[in-house]
């Protein structure tokens, strides 16, 4: 009886073992990760390990994993690029392509140069205007391709508040062109190919006094 | 009892012939209008009167459900007594209404028209529920009309439809203001808490110096 009872009980946790094992084995898919030139790696975390730092899982290059199926956070890290967690959902095989924005510090770096190749642009496309204009915000975005910026009318007669042009910049081969031209406010509806995250950044552009 | 048996049989007989009939028809018809309605879309016309002759492209419609090629139009209601209404050029697209009271010219048709006010008021019914119905869905794809128009001392804010959009639900927000104050209108609109590039703009007496 008791022999019964042992070989039963060994049955059970051998065939609940096994639906485990089939379970995870089954929810396992092929991630491929691609990362960009920037990424030096990337570390993966299930969603639920993220605020322990728990089984992390550190990938420096491209290269195809299995992961059960789930919530992930991934972080990537490199030199020029910006380390915001990237959210993942597994559902089934997939390629998974890790090309982040380069961090602010790193656009800040690139800035300056951009600010005086764009400004060139706008003096050759502009010349009998430009001189009446200052050039006095801008920043970088995603890879440093785009440049949002604030043009202020600095020859108005008026000494109160004065038109304040925004315009966006885009870099192709290397050369950077005006897209579209600089106006009051940029709406999306005409900036159709810029994304809508640098056009309300540059469209809350304020001119200092 | 055979009598009986044999009434039967006949009943039933006549029974399966008129469901056959019936259901060779339903089928028949069925057919017919998929085929006629294929490639078309239904637009409700609403004429006063009701049995006003109508015609689109030289076809003649009733007043009510019809079916049509989506395209454009030549429409035109008449009926004798009443003053004509032609519509050229008109484009129907799905989904389209024509609502058209005509008015009454000859004695006979005012006679009819002040015999008949309920005719005019169910039609204003009509008109006034589908006016109300397109104005939320327009509210509700351009939520800052709320808001408008907006007048201060230094500023007005109003809107027009943007004549680039057929479907009439796109709008041009239009800002009245001297160079002192457009920067205050820009901010107004922000401070609605509406996201500037959601919309197009058109600044009154201002001429963009890089718009060349």
């Amino acid at each position: 009886m008791k022999k019964k009872i042992i070989t039963i009980s060994i049955i059970i946790i051998a065939a609940v073992g096994l639906l485990i094992g089939l379970n995870y084995f089954l929810s396992l898919r092929d991630i491929t990760f691609k990362l960009s030139t920037d990424v030096s790696e990337i570390t993966i975390y299930k969603k639920a390990n993220f605020e322990n730092k728990k089984n992390p899982i550190k990938i420096s290059s491209n290269q195809t994993i299995r992961l059960q199926t789930g919530d992930y956070i991934i972080v990537p890290s490199g030199e020029k690029i910006a380390s915001n967690q990237i959210n993942l959902t597994i559902t089934k095989n997939a390629e998974v392509e890790i090309n982040p924005n380069y961090s602010a510090n790193y656009l800040n770096s690139l800035y300056a140069e951009a600010k005086t190749s764009i400004y060139q642009i706008l003096v050759a496309k502009y010349p009998d205007i430009i001189n009446n204009y200052s050039l006095q915000t801008g920043q970088l975005f995603i890879k440093g391709e785009w440049f949002g910026g604030l043009l202020v009318n600095i020859k108005s007669d008026r000494d109160s508040i004065k038109d304040c042009f925004k315009f966006i910049a885009h870099k192709e081969n290397n050369v950077w062109q005006i897209v579209n031209y600089p106006d009051l406010i940029l709406s999306q509806n005409v900036y159709k190919t810029v994304p809508a995250e640098i056009i309300n950044t540059v469209n809350n552009f304020i001119a200092e006094n | 009892m055979e009598i009986n048996t044999l009434k039967n049989n006949k009943f039933v007989r006549l029974f399966i012939i008129v469901f056959v009939i019936i259901l060779v028809f339903i089928v028949t018809y069925s057919i017919y209008q998929m085929s006629y309605r294929a490639g078309k879309i239904q637009i409700v016309i609403n004429t006063v009167p009701t049995d006003a002759k109508i015609t689109l492209n030289d076809d003649e419609y009733k007043n009510g459900e019809n079916y049509i090629v989506a395209g454009e139009y030549k429409i035109i209601v008449q009926k004798d007594g009443f003053k004509t209404i032609e519509i050229s050029q008109d484009i129907i697209k799905p989904g389209d209404e024509v609502d058209i009271a005509l008015e009454a010219e000859s004695d006979s048709a005012k006679d009819w028209a002040s015999k008949n006010p309920q005719a005019y008021s169910n039609f204003a019914n009509i008109v006034d529920k589908k006016t109300n119905k397109d104005g939320a869905a327009f509210r509700t794809l351009n939520p800052i009309v709320n808001k408008l128009p907006y007048t201060n001392y230094l500023f007005s804010i109003g809107y027009k439809l943007d004549s680039s959009d057929k479907t009439d639900n796109s709008i041009i927000i239009t800002i009245n203001a001297s160079e002192q104050y457009r920067q205050a209108a820009i901010l107004q609109v922000k401070q609605w808490g509406y996201n500037l590039a959601d919309y197009n703009y058109e600044f009154i007496n201002f001429d963009n110096p890089f718009k060349i």
